[in-house]
């Protein structure tokens, strides 16, 4: 339509096409003005978009994609150049802001409509007499212009601050659950656990101790199994990853409970996913899927990212091997800040050996009463005892009815039984042991560790208390006697 | 065909120029009788050159008729002044048959003209007479011919008529009919002269008499300025816009202004929508300008739409003018619709 008005325009002689030329200024004038301001509403939305996917990408974690931004600058371009204007809208523009009063748009009528009045050349000479006179005048609307490009400018400004700052802000946690797929309650359990700090859990369940020996047996024994479900679970993925020679530091480093080191070892691996061999990634993946298995409901995150990583390295592709690690490496961090320290643990299982002691004892008889088996007190049966709590003993522990692989005896006449021999000495001792589930058996090779790793019991605490006494470097925090009554048990055996 | 072109555009600015200068110099002859009142006189000018009447409104002795003669004067134009009373009859303005022997011994009618028949003619406190008698006017104002009888009898050209009414003297007075008001081309309110102006007036008054106004063009010249202005080019835009200004007095139409549904009974006529483009384009010659910009239309926008809208009782009561609506419609209707 514009190409038509302008060749009826071109077609009039003299007047008419000067003043298509000197429309042709403003038009261009005009059609830059409104790119300009259509650039800046188009960078205004960039920069928006850009926030918002920097935002996006440090929230969820993953890498920014940054071409979305330019889509509204484009747009805008796009906009600006489709709507170039017309003769008739840069007569209308010029008049109005040149205060032509009317004779541009006027011109432009006249000489489109050809219809010859008496007046009309004169009025379109006039018109282009006075808008040359007035064409030193710039059309942009100078305020809003200028309003507009200072919000054009905040907007950049913040863009390129949220792409710059953002990175080295740590991102928040997002729920492993989100990404799995867990159910929306899995997740809030999940938040509301991780929004007490590990160090506040641990005072937590120090300040606790008081009121837990006030607790019935039943909590007491679920306290202490699920804190061994949670160290078994970690164990079994310590087991898993040393299957393979790359992910033997990150199992060590489980294994001393660092899982901070744990994390960037898994990282690591992620990170060298790609320098694996199949055969180890399909043995990785199949320790993995069986830790998963073993892990179930005990750290159910935990389990999900490990068959996220199993299925990962499953599959050829290196993104999805290295995401799944890493992922796996941050719920490893978690899992293990969940978990309590290793004394705080044999604290925990030794008071709820006591307390089923003092029940037998209350009711008179021995192994009357279901869980009140009690093992021996040596060493490596407390290694097994440690794993039996976590099943509960069962059945009367005189006639050494329990099940359960690698517990200690159900039957010591010295601690649960008789107490009269303790008294010879004027004092009532009391050993904490572990609870079993049965007759103690003991692995073939002799090793305490596998014994440790019964999928059915807990047992990190016992594994390391294992390697410590075949080292001899026991350390007083794992002596298994509570401080206190320490002195008293050095005492009787003197 | 430069050189036609070159010669048809000198030739179109020498018209706009005589126009500008007759303009200027009845101006210039009025103002050295007329002290101040600059406003009522381009009034009077644009509706003259327009070919339209004049309806004046102010207080007695504020120079109405004065200025009336002045330029009937200026323009060498035959002048008529008929005093409006109540027992005014039709026949007193336009004419009658009167009976008269003829030479041959018989007995004719023949025609009287009235004070009407005149190139100017002063209706002076014309919401004097009763309705009928100014109902007379009508058909001379619209039609430039009275019909007395059968027979029409064309005015003479150019015919004006510039009617006085005065504003607060309601007693033994008749508001004139609407369709009278809408022939009015103007209707321009003659203020009460500064303290300068009135100095001016007494001095000028009461002093020894100065030369008369001298004449400046003929009648037949303002026939041909009237033809002349009305080649004004305007734009399709801009006679949308008074198009649309008119449109939104009418309160019951969808392009009316909130003004105009809270106050007006009636808007303005057709004629309305007329008279403010060719009074825009008169005014532009007068500002310069070959064509006509929103500007004029908003000048010439006041003393053409003040007395044809009709305010309802409410905006009656609140005290109301046509000359707030006006400004409000001036408001609220944009340029570019």
């Amino acid at each position: 339509m514009h190409v038509e008005g302008a060749q009826r325009l071109a077609s009039v002689r003299d007047e008419p096409a000067e003043l298509l030329r000197v429309l042709a200024g403003f038009r261009w004038r005009l059609g830059f003005e409104r790119t300009l301001l259509f650039g800046i509403r188009g960078a205004i939305a960039s920069a928006l978009t850009l926030i918002g996917l920097s935002v996006a990408g440090w929230l969820s974690g993953a890498a920014m994609v940054g071409w979305p931004a330019a889509v509204p600058m484009l747009a805008a371009l796009g906009l600006a150049v489709a709507r170039w204007p017309s003769h008739r809208e840069a007569a209308f523009s010029a008049d109005r802001r040149l205060a032509l009063e009317e004779r541009l748009g006027t011109a432009v009528e006249l000489a489109g409509s050809g219809r010859g009045g008496r007046f009309d050349r004169l009025q379109v000479q006039d018109a282009i007499d006075q808008a040359r006179s007035a064409r030193g005048g710039w059309l942009t609307e100078h305020r809003r212009l200028r309003r507009e490009a200072a919000l054009a400018a905040l907007v950049v400004a913040l863009a390129a601050a949220s792409l710059l700052l953002l990175p080295r802000v740590p991102a928040p946690h997002v729920p492993a659950a989100v990404e799995s797929g867990l159910p929306a309650d899995a997740v809030a359990a999940d938040v509301a656990e991780r929004a007490v700090p590990p160090e506040a859990q641990d005072t937590a369940l120090m300040n606790s101790q008081p009121a837990v020996q006030s607790q019935t047996d039943a909590n007491l024994a679920n306290r202490v199994q699920q804190e061994q479900s949670e160290q078994l679970a970690l164990d079994k993925l310590s087991n898993a990853l040393s299957s393979v020679s790359a992910g033997q530091s990150a199992a060590n480093a489980i294994q001393q409970g660092n899982f901070t080191a744990a994390r960037d070892e898994l990282q690591s691996l992620g990170d060298d996913a790609d320098q694996l061999s199949d055969a180890a990634k399909q043995q990785l993946a199949k320790a993995l899927q069986d830790a998963a298995a073993s892990t179930g409901q005990a750290d159910r995150q935990l389990a999900d990212r490990e068959r996220q990583a199993s299925q990962a390295l499953s599959r050829p592709n290196y993104n999805d091997q290295r995401q799944a690690l890493r992922g796996l490496g941050d719920q490893v961090e978690r899992s293990g800040s969940r978990t309590v320290p290793a004394d705080q643990l044999a604290r925990d299982v030794g008071k709820l050996q006591q307390q089923q002691q003092a029940a037998n004892q209350g009711s008179g008889g021995r192994g009357q009463t279901p869980g009140s088996g009690l093992p021996s007190n040596s060493g490596a049966a407390q290694a097994g005892q440690q794993a039996g709590a976590a099943s509960g003993a069962q059945g009367g522990g005189a006639d050494g009815q329990q099940g359960g692989p690698g517990v200690g005896s159900g039957t010591d006449p010295n601690v649960s039984g008789d107490a009269s021999k303790l008294e010879t000495a004027g004092q009532r001792v009391e050993v904490p042991t572990r609870l079993g589930s049965g007759p103690g058996v003991r692995p073939s090779d002799g090793t305490e560790d596998q014994v440790g790793a019964d999928p059915s019991v807990g047992g990190r605490t016992v594994a390391e208390l294992a390697r410590a006494q075949q080292t001899g470097q026991v350390a007083p925090e794992q002596n298994l006697v509570p401080g206190e009554q320490r002195p008293v048990v050095r005492g009787y055996f003197r | 065909m430069t050189q036609v072109s070159a010669d048809g555009r000198a030739a179109a600015a020498q018209d706009i120029e005589r126009l500008r200068r007759t303009v200027q110099a009845l101006e210039r002859e009025v103002a050295r009788v007329i002290v101040g009142q600059e406003l009522v006189v381009r009034g009077v000018t644009i509706a003259l050159l327009a070919g339209g009447h004049v309806l004046l409104e102010g207080l007695p002795g504020l120079g109405k008729t004065l200025l009336v003669r002045t330029i009937a004067r200026v323009l060498q134009l035959h002048y008529s002044r008929v005093q409006f009373t109540p027992d005014l009859m039709p026949a007193d303005i336009l004419g009658t048959n009167i009976l008269l022997d003829t030479a041959h011994g018989g007995r004719a009618f023949e025609f009287q003209a009235g004070p009407i028949f005149a190139n100017l003619v002063l209706a002076d406190e014309i919401n004097r007479a009763t309705p009928k008698t100014q109902s007379a006017l009508l058909e001379a104002m619209q039609e430039q011919v009275v019909t007395v009888g059968t027979i029409g009898h064309p005015l003479p050209r150019p015919f004006f008529v510039l009617a006085t009414q005065n504003p607060i003297e309601l007693e033994g007075t008749y508001p004139l009919p609407e369709a009278e008001l809408d022939r009015f081309f103007f209707k321009l309110q003659v203020g009460f002269p500064s303290r300068a102006e009135l100095a001016s007036i007494v001095e000028r008054t009461t002093g020894p008499r100065g030369e008369p106004p001298a004449t400046v063009a003929e009648g037949s010249s303002v026939l041909e300025l009237q033809e002349l202005a009305r080649e004004i080019p305007i734009a399709t835009h801009v006679a949308d816009y008074a198009v649309r200004l008119v449109l939104a007095s009418h309160p019951e139409l969808p392009e009316a202004a909130e003004s105009a549904k809270r106050n007006v009974r009636y808007g303005a006529s057709p004629r309305a929508a007329q008279t403010i483009i060719l009074g825009a384009k008169i005014h532009a010659v007068l500002a310069g300008r070959v064509n006509v910009a929103f500007d004029d239309v908003r000048r010439v926008a006041l003393p053409t739409l003040r007395h044809r809208l009709i305010l309802n009782y409410e905006a009656e009561a609140r005290g109301i003018t046509t000359d707030r609506v006006v400004a409000e419609l001036l408001t609220a209707v944009p340029e570019q619709g």
